[in-house]
């Protein structure tokens, strides 16, 4: 999996409400075309890191716990 | 002077004791310490403090309780209780004096009022309450933001703690496998010593608080779980005042200790606590995986809706190509049939513009002519005219300017007798010019003669 380096910047909560407001975008039908490429993108890969969060290990926050130990 | 023996003198106090000193009274005191040993014999000392001030003991007692009748009783006052006889609570007891020269002074307990102590805990947990009420604490942990994902846990528990292995299976077995963090601050959680050592940890959690979302205090144990720590004042207060909202979860069916009060959320058994942090991934979850699939199905209906439409514009397009065609066609046709007429139109204004302008030149010429020559001849006949005049003004002047050169002339006057002067070739016209010995001429009419002025 590929090494998160930017894990602190990702905010789950703020990437749901984006999510949110594409989805809302797309089916109040204001989304054109040309924009709808780029925004499926954009969403794909806001629901692939929220996914993480929830699902995988996360590098940094084991090793912060880790140091706790010390 | 005579003297007695101890055990005479104790045996007589123990006379004393026995007939004066009324034996099962009932007396309300603090236990602050209990040991039972192995016989079964519970072993006491019963305390009173003063009420104010340092609260320093005032009294204090050993007491026991014998087996057969500590069995029945400390089953009767769990029953009631729902807590097991421990130091630092408040007990009414029935007690008899016991003196014994060897053993010394006791009390024998024959008699517990349980209700006495469930008052007394209620009491003393109500002081709790009002007293972190007035603090202005009681609400604090409450309303503090709960996370939406509370993934990283302190746990503050004890490894031996029924509940905590309970707690971590739920976080680790959960079903759909999300992935927690947590990490074990040991504290103890049962008796006198519970408090300050719970507190300890809560402050190592505090030191490393951004590791963390939420922080659980977990405890099993069921009914026999003793509570009085979890209604101890400093500890509620250090959790109500605690920045990360804390999960309660120390095991108790029936009463509610301030803990759970001032905590975030009451849980009755750790695992409770661990179903309630699955929970909040599983809602977390179900709100992702809704979003997902609406966004999928907005994405598909939008392209099916622009495909439409691209469909029935092209139809729309093969439609009124042809149309358009033809009606480009007549357009052009009438636009080539117009142009002959109106050039031929137009060529005729032409024409007609250059003929009558043809017409008006010749006529304007004409016209032109005859004035040109009319005034033609007006300027020959004043040309004539003017001619004329101009030349008998002239001569006449002439005439005039004859005369009056001839008699101006010198001749004329030299004739009449006048002479002319001359110095130097020069005429002159003053005496004053002139200097003795200057030479002179002076002209006649006829010949010229020099003289010398004296």
């Amino acid at each position: 999996m590929a090494k998160k380096t930017e894990e602190k910047e990702f905010n789950y909560t703020e990437s749901v409400t984006r999510l949110e407001t594409i989805v809302e975008k797309i089916e109040s039908g204001e989304m054109n075309i040309d924009e709808l490429a780029e925004q499926v993108a954009v969403a794909s890969q806001l629901i692939k890191s929220c996914k993480e969060k929830l699902f995988s290990t996360n590098e940094t926050v084991e090793k912060m716990l880790k140091d706790l130990e010390k | 002077m005579d003297s007695l023996s101890l055990r005479d003198y104790l045996a007589a106090i123990r006379s004393v004791i026995t007939t004066q000193v009324k034996p099962d009274v009932w007396v309300h005191a603090e236990i602050s310490e209990l040991k039972v040993n192995a016989s079964g014999h519970c072993y006491l000392t019963l305390i009173e403090k003063e009420a104010s001030g340092r609260m320093n003991v005032c009294a204090k007692v050993s007491a026991i309780i014998w087996s057969n009748v500590y069995r029945m009783m400390s089953a009767m006052f769990l029953s009631v209780t729902n807590q097991q006889l421990q130091p630092g609570m408040s007990v009414l007891v029935c007690v008899s004096p016991n003196f014994h020269e060897a053993f010394g002074f006791s009390l024998v307990i024959s008699d517990i009022d349980p209700t006495f102590t469930l008052g007394d805990m209620a009491r003393r947990r109500q002081e709790v309450i009002e007293k972190l009420k007035a603090d202005g604490v009681w609400d604090m942990n409450r309303e503090l933001p709960f996370p939406e994902l509370p993934q990283r846990i302190a746990v503050i528990s004890s490894e031996t703690a029924a509940g905590f292995g309970d707690f971590i299976n739920q976080l680790e077995q959960n079903q759909r496998q999300f992935k927690f963090y947590w990490h074990l601050f040991p504290a103890i959680m049962q008796g006198a010593d519970a408090p300050a050592s719970i507190m300890e940890a809560l402050d190592a959690v505090f030191a490393a608080q951004e590791c963390f979302d939420v922080v659980a205090i977990v405890r099993g144990g069921g009914a026999s779980a003793d509570m009085l720590a979890f209604d101890d004042y400093d500890l509620s207060s250090c959790c109500a005042q605690f920045p990360l909202p804390i999960l309660s979860g120390v095991g108790h069916e029936r009463d509610t200790c301030v803990l759970d009060m001032v905590a975030f959320q009451r849980c009755k058994t750790p695992t409770a606590v661990g179903a309630l942090l699955v929970d909040c991934f599983e809602q977390a979850y179900a709100k992702l995986d809704g979003l997902s699939l609406s966004f999928a199905d907005g994405v598909r209906s939008l392209l099916r809706e622009e495909n439409e439409r691209l469909k029935s514009g092209a139809m729309g397009f093969v439609k009124s190509v042809p149309l358009a065609l033809t009606a480009e066609e007549a357009r052009l046709s009438r636009l080539n049939a117009n142009l002959r007429v109106m050039v031929s139109r137009r060529c005729q204004q032409e024409e007609n513009r250059l003929n009558a302008c043809a017409s008006m030149l010749k006529a304007s010429t004409k016209l032109k002519l005859q004035s040109a020559d009319m005034n033609l001849a007006d300027l020959k006949s004043r040309l004539q005219m003017n001619i004329k005049t101009l030349i008998s003004q002239k001569q006449n002047r002439l005439d005039l300017l004859e005369q009056k050169i001839e008699l101006q002339s010198p001749q004329n006057l030299l004739k009449k007798g006048y002479s002319m002067t001359l110095k130097d070739g020069k005429l002159v016209r003053s005496a004053a010019d002139l200097k003795a010995g200057d030479l002179l001429e002076t002209r006649f009419a006829v010949g010229s003669v020099k003289s010398r002025v004296e």
